[in-house]
C-alpha cells in the first residue's frame, strides 16, 4: 500500500500522457482513438479515487508527497502532493475527462487522433497544476494547459476558430509571461522554487517589500485572467462559442481559482489582504454583470459564458472575502460548478450537434420530443441556480454566509441579487429551449433522445448533484483539513491559523475577514503582524 | 364562501355543460394518478374531523410552549369554556357559508350561464382589473424586467462589453498581428537585404566601439553645466 501511495500521483499525472502517445501510435480507424481515450480517462479517474479513499483526514498538510531532485542547478524538484484544497479538484478533473470524451464521441468526426491526443495532454496539464508544489513544475503545467486548448479551438471552432484561439491565447499567455518573471525573481532572491520554502521566506520579511508587492500582483493578474475576473473576461464568450464541448466544460474557473487560493493567498497573505477589497468589489460587479449579460444573450454558448462569469465571480468573492467559511464554500462551489457545467455542456452539445444552431429563439417545444434531455437539463439548471437539496445551494450559501458575516452585509446582499438573476436567466433558457409552442426546428428532425452512453454519464451526474446537496460533509470534511486549523494543534499556538497559510501574516490573515470592512480591525491586524515579526 | 364559489365555478366549467373544445378527446387518468388521488380524497374527507384543540400544542416543540399558548385560541376562548357545542356551531356555520358559495356558482355557471358575461359588461373596469390579475405582472414588466433587459443589452453589452472591453482586446490583438506583420517582413529570405542588415549592424557596433563615449558624455555634461552656470 505504501508503494502505491508513493507513486499514485505520478501514475495519475502520467497515465493521460501515455494514453495520448498510444492514441498517436494506433491507426485512426473505427473510433479506436475514442475508445483509447475513454479507457485512459476512466482509468485515470479510478486512480484519482484512490486519493480520497486513502486520505488521512486527521493530518493536515500535504499527502502522497513525491519530492525528487530533477535538476540540480537551478534547483528544480519533481515535487507533488495533495492536501484538502486540491484533493477533490484532482478527482473532479478525473471525473470530467470521461464526460468530455463521451461529449465528443460523435461530434468529433475528423482528425480524431489529433483531438483525443491533445485532449489527453490537456488532462495531464490540468492535473499537474493541481499537484505541483514546485513553482517551475507548476508553471510548466500551467503553460502546457494553454497550448492544446488553443490548437483545438483553432482546429475545431464552429464559425471562426482561429480568431477565437488567437484571442484565448493572447489573453491567457500575455499575463503568464510576467508570472514566469515573478517566479524567477523569487528564485533569484531565495534560491528555491519550493512552495513551502518560499512561503517561509516571504513570511520571514527578508525579501524587499516593494518588489514583493509587484510579484504578488503579477501572480494575481495571471490568475485573474484565467478565472476570469471582471473586466478580464474578454476571451470567455468567444472561447465558449467556438471551443469543442469537451474543452469548454473544463476551460474556465478551476485552474485560476485554485491558483488564487494556493499561490496568491497562500504565498502572499499580507499582499492578498491589501488587494482583497478590490477583488471583492470586482467579484460582486462580475456577478451582476455576468448575470445581466446572460439575460440578453441570443446564443446559448454565450449565455453559458456569461453565466460562468457570474458563478466564477461568486467563487472569487468567497476566496477574497478571506473567511474560512468562504474558502470552504469556494472549493465546494468549484466542484459543484464543474459537475453541473459538465452536465449542461454535454446536453447543449448534443442539441447543437443535432440542430446545428445555438440560436436560442429558433428552439422551443422540445420537451415533448426529447423528454429525457429536457428532464436532465431542468435538473442540472436547478442545481446551477442553487435549489436547496442540490449541490449549488451548499456552495453558494457558504460563500454568501461568509461574505455576510465576514466582509460586509451590503456586498452579500448585492451578490444575492446576482443569484436571483441566475434563476431568471437559467429558467428563461429552459423555457425557450424546451417549452412553449413547438418550433420548426423541433419538427424538422425525428425525435432522437439520449442514448445509453449519455445516460450512463448523466444519471451518475444527477445523483452526484443530489448527494452533494444532501451530504456535503462527505466533501467538506476533507476540504476543511486544507483550510481549517487542526482540531488539536500540535504546536501551542494562541491564534489558530488556516493551515495553508503557515506564514508570518497568518495571524493577521485569520482576523482578516473583518478587516475588509473596518479600519479599526485593519489597524489591529497591522499590530499583530508587527508583533509576529 | 369565495373559495367554495371559485372551486365550484372551476368544477362546473371543467366537467359540466357542453364541450368548448371539441377537437380534444378527454380520457380517464391511469391508475398511477388515480391511486394517489384516491388517497388524497380520503384524507381530505377525514381532515375535517380533527378536534378543535387537537393542534394547539402541535408546534410547541418548535415555537416554545409560551409562544403557542399566547397565540392559541385559549386567550380568546378559555380552556374551561370549551365545549362540544361551540365546535358544532362553528362547523355548521362554516358548511352553510360554503353551501352559499356553491349555490352562487351553481346559479352563475349552470342555471344562468349568460349571467357572468352580463356582469362583466356591466362592470368593465372591475372585470378588467381582475381578469388581468390587478396588472401586477405588467407593473413588474414595465418597472423591472424591461429596464433591466434594456440596460443590459444597450449599456452593458454594446457599450461596455463590445465597445470598451472588446475594443481593448481588439487593440491587443491588433498590436500582436501588426507586430507579427512587421517582423515577418524582416524574415524575407532575401540574401541581399540580410547582407544590408548585417552591414548596418556592423556599422552600429563599430560606432559603439570607436567613439570615445566617456569623452563625448563629459563634453556634453560640461556644455550643459556651462549653460546652467550662466
Amino acid at each position: 500500500m505504501n508503494e502505491i501511495n508513493n507513486s499514485i500521483l505520478t501514475l495519475i499525472l502520467l497515465l493521460p500522457l501515455a494514453g495520448a502517445l498510444l492514441v498517436l501510435l494506433v491507426p485512426d480507424r473505427a473510433k479506436l482513438p475514442n475508445w483509447i481515450a475513454l479507457f485512459t480517462t476512466l482509468a485515470t479517474f479510478g486512480l484519482t479515487l484512490h486519493l480520497p479513499a486513502h486520505f488521512d483526514k486527521t493530518q493536515t498538510g500535504f499527502h502522497f508527497v513525491v519530492n525528487l531532485q530533477w535538476i540540480e542547478k537551478p534547483a528544480i524538484f519533481y515535487h507533488l502532493g495533495v492536501d484538502g484544497l486540491s484533493l477533490w479538484l484532482v478527482v473532479l478533473v478525473g471525473l470530467l475527462a470521461p464526460i468530455g470524451v463521451v461529449a465528443s464521441w460523435n461530434i468529433i468526426r475528423e482528425r480524431r487522433k489529433v483531438f483525443f491526443a491533445l485532449f489527453l495532454v490537456q488532462q495531464t496539464a490540468m492535473l499537474g497544476v493541481f499537484l505541483s508544489l514546485d513553482l517551475i513544475l507548476y508553471y510548466g503545467f500551467w503553460e502546457l494547459s494553454l497550448v492544446p486548448m488553443a490548437i483545438l479551438i483553432a482546429m475545431y471552432g464552429r464559425k471562426d476558430g482561429p480568431r477565437a484561439a488567437l484571442k484565448f491565447f493572447l489573453f491567457t499567455f500575455i499575463p503568464s509571461a510576467p508570472l514566469l518573471v515573478a517566479i524567477l525573481w523569487l528564485y533569484a532572491k531565495t534560491g528555491s522554487f519550493d512552495f513551502a520554502t518560499l512561503q517561509l521566506w516571504i513570511a520571514s520579511g527578508a525579501l524587499p517589500a516593494g518588489a514583493l508587492w509587484w510579484v504578488a500582483l503579477t501572480f494575481l493578474f495571471a490568475f485573474s485572467v484565467k478565472v476570469p475576473v471582471f473586466p478580464l473576461h474578454g476571451w470567455l464568450a468567444d472561447t465558449f462559442s467556438e471551443a469543442p464541448v469537451a474543452l469548454a466544460m473544463v476551460v474556465a474557473g478551476k485552474l485560476g481559482l485554485y491558483s488564487m487560493l494556493r499561490f496568491h493567498i497562500g504565498l502572499f497573505p499580507a499582499q492578498a489582504r491589501i488587494v482583497a477589497p478590490v477583488l471583492v468589489g470586482l467579484a460582486v460587479v462580475g456577478i451582476l454583470y455576468g448575470a445581466c449579460l446572460a439575460l440578453v444573450q441570443r446564443d446559448f454558448w454565450r449565455l453559458m459564458a456569461f453565466a460562468a462569469l457570474s458563478h466564477l465571480s461568486l467563487i472569487t468573492l468567497g476566496i477574497y472575502g478571506l473567511s474560512l467559511t468562504g474558502w470552504e464554500g469556494a472549493v465546494y462551489q468549484i466542484l459543484n460548478h464543474g459537475v453541473v457545467d459538465g452536465a449542461l455542456f454535454l446536453l447543449l452539445g448534443l442539441l447543437y450537434d443535432r440542430y446545428r444552431t445555438s440560436e436560442i429563439n429558433t428552439y422551443g417545444g422540445l420537451a415533448a420530443k426529447l423528454p429525457r434531455t429536457a428532464t436532465f437539463f431542468v435538473f442540472a439548471s436547478l442545481a446551477m441556480i442553487g435549489l436547496p437539496m442540490l449541490g449549488g445551494f451548499v456552495g453558494e450559501f457558504m460563500i454568501l454566509l461568509g461574505t455576510f458575516t465576514g466582509v460586509s452585509k451590503g456586498w452579500a446582499i448585492v451578490a444575492t441579487l446576482g443569484v436571483i438573476l441566475g434563476a431568471a436567466y437559467m429558467l428563461w433558457l429552459v423555457q425557450r429551449l424546451f417549452f412553449g409552442p413547438e418550433s420548426k426546428l423541433a419538427t424538422s428532425k425525428p425525435p432522437d433522445d439520449l442514448h445509453v452512453g449519455q445516460l450512463a454519464i448523466l444519471w451518475p451526474l444527477a445523483a452526484l448533484m443530489l448527494v452533494m446537496g444532501l451530504a456535503p460533509m462527505l466533501w467538506l470534511s476533507t476540504i476543511q483539513t486544507g483550510v481549517h486549523p487542526p482540531p488539536r494543534p500540535r504546536q501551542a499556538v494562541t491564534t489558530q491559523y488556516p493551515v495553508f497559510l503557515q506564514g508570518g501574516c497568518a495571524a493577521a490573515m485569520y482576523e482578516a475577514p473583518q478587516l475588509v470592512a473596518t479600519p479599526e480591525l485593519a489597524a489591529k491586524c497591522e499590530s499583530m503582524e508587527e508583533g509576529q515579526r | 364562501m369565495l373559495t367554495a364559489f371559485y372551486m365550484f365555478r372551476l368544477w362546473y366549467l371543467a366537467f359540466m355543460g357542453t364541450s368548448r373544445s371539441p377537437e380534444v378527446h378527454p380520457h380517464e387518468s391511469p391508475w398511477s394518478m388515480r391511486g394517489p388521488l384516491l388517497i388524497l380524497a380520503a384524507l381530505s374527507i377525514c381532515g375535517g374531523w380533527i378536534w378543535l384543540y387537537g393542534f394547539s400544542e402541535f408546534l410547541a416543540p418548535v415555537l416554545g410552549a409560551r409562544a403557542t399558548e399566547a397565540s392559541s385560541w385559549r386567550l380568546l376562548i378559555p380552556y374551561t369554556q370549551y365545549s362540544l357545542s361551540l365546535e358544532t356551531v362553528l362547523s355548521i356555520v362554516a358548511v352553510l357559508v360554503a353551501l352559499e358559495g356553491w349555490l352562487i356558482a351553481d346559479k352563475f355557471y349552470r342555471r344562468k350561464p349568460a349571467r357572468p358575461a352580463q356582469w362583466a359588461t356591466a362592470m368593465p373596469t372591475g372585470y378588467k382589473l381582475l381578469a388581468n390579475k390587478y396588472f401586477v405582472d405588467e407593473f413588474y414588466g414595465a418597472t423591472v424586467v424591461k429596464p433591466l433587459l434594456g440596460f443590459s443589452k444597450v449599456f452593458l453589452e454594446w457599450v461596455v462589453d463590445v465597445g470598451i472591453l472588446g475594443g481593448a482586446a481588439w487593440l491587443l490583438g491588433g498590436i500582436a498581428t501588426f507586430a507579427g506583420a512587421l517582423l515577418q517582413r524582416w524574415q524575407s529570405g532575401n540574401l541581399r537585404s540580410y547582407a544590408a542588415w548585417l552591414a548596418a549592424g556592423a556599422a552600429a557596433v563599430l560606432l559603439f566601439l570607436l567613439v570615445p563615449w566617456t569623452t563625448v558624455l563629459a563634453y556634453l555634461a560640461a556644455i550643459h553645466l556651462g549653460v546652467a552656470g550662466h
